[in-house]
């Protein structure tokens, strides 16, 4: 059975370039625009992975990743969080889930999100 | 030790010691000078007692011729009447009847109760040297030992006493009397008379008296001490400790307080200049807490700003990152397809979209920042004028119904003729009002926008009022869109500057602008006051 990956990411662009990226690859992705629409996806059908973005609607990506990180059905699901903002910003979530893997966009190339997504979903 | 003294026990230590010594010897000085006046009494009475029996004797000795001459007969024959017998018999009848010794005495004594006690031979001897005539006294004891005053008067020969006393005119001559001759020349010392006074009252008297003055001290130095503990009580502690006592609580922080004291003494004057000090300090501490609390409020209004330069750093930096970031991934990802020699149009035209999309929005958004510093440079560069803001506002709506045409909206206008003029600079006020129509325009599909200006007290009330998406946020959050480079949301065009511009604009002119909406598709209205400034009130002002 094919890999669930979640993708919270408010640009569609983003949307447009994380489906060119991951073309080819066996991977079941679902494609949530807001926090909202993430809560409800989750609840439906669990996913392996969350790429979250940081900059949503209403809830920001980092209420809502301590949010399920918050509840233990869905605390073990794995995070990458791929913002443009500074990773520096951002440390204290390391210390919530020490292997939340965070991207920032500036960095993002097709051959390192494959990297760390491949590896979260080996662990 | 002693500095840590009470007042009232301080002062005590001083008065009641220098009270003692001054009645001390004021008492002494009386009880002396009493003393002295009962002696001179006496002594007075003595010498009266003296006096007469020297003038009997004086005069018995003038009369003997006649006293001893019988008068029919002429012959003469001692009668035992002369001055000695006469002078013995007064004394011993006097000093039976009183309490005074009266006696004459001599040295060289005929009759042997008049031997001179041991006073007496000292002062008869001290007369027969000095032959002084003037009489003397002193004090002794009786036999009983009762203190008594002394008082001799001496007696010298004179012209009468010859008869008796003087030169014999041959050995052994006999006087009248039948005694020897001694042979005296006028002059010489013959004897005295002698009194002796009980003074042993005196004694007495000075005892009770030193006891009533003793009392009297006693009394006035208590009354005194007494005296001075309740004056200093009552003018001095008192007033004191109300003062000492509203020291304590200003101390404590509680400035209100003030001495309650009206007297016109030196506590009132105290107590005057101490409210004085007591207001002066709280009006000052009042002044130092509002100066305190504006620069709280000030170093608050900083450190927001502060976080506003963070937020707006940050805001900026994704701003620019973000479509940085697509831009790359999307020549990246073009450029491999390229390599791999494939074509696929529908993907080229993804790229091609989202390259064109990024370099606008970076393009906007520097050019943003760029408006905003000069903005910001030149803030104070406002060029008012007085104007009627509805000239201005028809303007806007004129340039920007071609626009809303476009998208086939209506723009409805209610803007009241007569509306008070507002001193505005025209430039910042017609792009407040054309971002306003236009983000009205931009956010709203179909239907209408209303716009209209209403007088509200002291301003003038401007408002836009359109059919569109709304806003999704919670009202408490509102005020977020005026917030630089905050956009609801990303993927909506422009860069979320303008109402930050609007703000900045406003707030120079003393305005105001917010936001209200329902929510999500409800519409939203934006609103903005402006004060009406009175020309006369602002020549006021001015002059």
């Amino acid at each position: 059975m094919n890999k669930k990956i979640m993708i919270v990411e408010d640009e569609k662009a983003y949307h447009d370039l994380y489906r060119i990226m991951f073309e080819g690859k066996d991977y079941d992705i679902n494609y949530a625009y807001d926090g909202d629409e993430a809560m409800q996806a989750l609840e439906q059908n669990k996913p392996d992975l969350i790429i979250l973005d940081m900059l949503l609607d209403m809830v920001t990506g980092d209420t809502f990743f301590l949010h399920i990180k918050g509840m233990p059905k869905y605390a073990d699901i794995p995070v990458i969080i791929i913002s443009a903002f500074s990773k520096k910003q951002y440390k204290n979530l390391k210390k919530i889930d020490p292997n939340l893997v965070y991207i920032e966009k500036t960095y993002l190339t097709k051959e390192k999100l494959l990297e760390e997504v491949e590896g979260k979903l080996l662990e | 030790m002693f500095a840590k003294i009470k007042l009232a026990t301080k002062l005590l230590c001083f008065i009641a010691p220098i009270m003692i010594v001054v009645m001390g010897v004021v008492f002494t000085w009386i009880i002396k000078k009493e003393e002295k006046f009962i002696r001179k009494e006496i002594t007075s009475k003595a010498e009266i007692l003296a006096q007469q029996l020297e003038i009997i004797r004086q005069y018995i000795a003038e009369k003997q011729d006649i006293i001893n001459t019988d008068p029919e007969s002429g012959n003469v024959t001692f009668k035992h009447l002369n001055p000695a017998k006469v002078g013995a018999a007064i004394s011993k009848k006097f000093t039976e009847s009183t309490n005074f010794v009266m006696k004459q005495t001599s040295l060289e004594y005929r009759n042997p109760e008049n031997a001179p006690d041991e006073f007496e031979v000292k002062m008869l001897r001290q007369f027969k040297t000095t032959r002084d005539t003037e009489p003397t006294w002193g004090e002794d004891v009786d036999k009983e030992g009762n203190k008594t005053i002394r008082y001799i008067l001496p007696l010298y020969i004179k012209e009468e006493c010859l008869p008796c006393h003087g030169k014999p005119s041959y050995e052994g001559e006999l006087d009248i009397t039948g005694y020897e001759k001694e042979g005296y020349e006028i002059g010489e010392l013959r004897g005295a008379i002698s009194i002796a006074a009980p003074a042993s009252h005196l004694d007495t008297i000075i005892k009770t008296n030193s006891v009533i003055l003793l009392i009297i001290g006693i009394v006035t130095t208590i009354s005194v001490i007494f005296l001075t503990y309740l004056l200093i009580r009552k003018f001095i502690r008192v007033p004191l400790s109300h003062t000492v006592a509203a020291t304590n609580v200003i101390a404590e922080g509680d400035l209100t307080r003030r001495v309650d004291i009206r007297s016109g003494d030196e506590f009132g004057e105290l107590a005057e200049s101490f409210n004085t000090m007591a207001q002066s300090i709280e009006e000052k501490t009042r002044e130092l807490k509002e100066t305190t609390h504006n620069l709280e409020i000030a170093n608050e209004e900083l450190r927001g700003l502060d976080k506003v330069k963070d937020n707006i750093i940050r805001d900026v930096s994704h701003e620019l990152k973000s479509p940085l970031a697509q831009l790359r991934l999307a020549l990246e990802l073009w450029g491999e397809g390229i390599k791999d020699g494939k074509k696929d149009k529908d993907k080229e035209e993804l790229f091609d979209g989202i390259i064109k999309d990024n370099i606008k929005r970076l393009n906007k958004t520097i050019e943003s920042i760029l408006e905003l510093t000069s903005l910001e440079f030149g803030r104070d560069d406002y060029d008012k004028e007085s104007i009627q803001l509805r000239d201005l506002v028809i303007r806007v709506i004129k340039s920007s119904t071609l626009l809303a045409r476009e998208k086939g909206l209506t723009i409805k206008s209610v803007l009241p003729e007569k509306l008070p003029n507002v001193t505005v600079d025209k430039q910042g006020i017609t792009r407040v009002v054309t971002n306003l129509v236009d983000n009205a325009i931009k956010y709203t599909d179909k239907g209408e926008i209303l716009v209209s200006l209403q007088q509200k007290n002291s301003g003038l009330e401007f408002l836009v009022k359109d059919s569109g998406i709304g806003i999704n946020i919670p009202q408490e959050h509102h005020h977020k869109l005026f917030d630089r480079f905050y956009q609801e949301n990303v993927a909506t065009p422009g860069t979320g500057i303008g109402l930050s511009i609007c703000k900045t604009i406003l707030e120079a002119h003393g305005g105001k602008i917010w936001v209200e909406s329902e929510g999500k598709d409800k519409g939203s209205t934006f609103k903005f006051i402006l004060p009406i400034i009175n020309e006369k009130e602002s020549l006021v002002t001015d002059s």
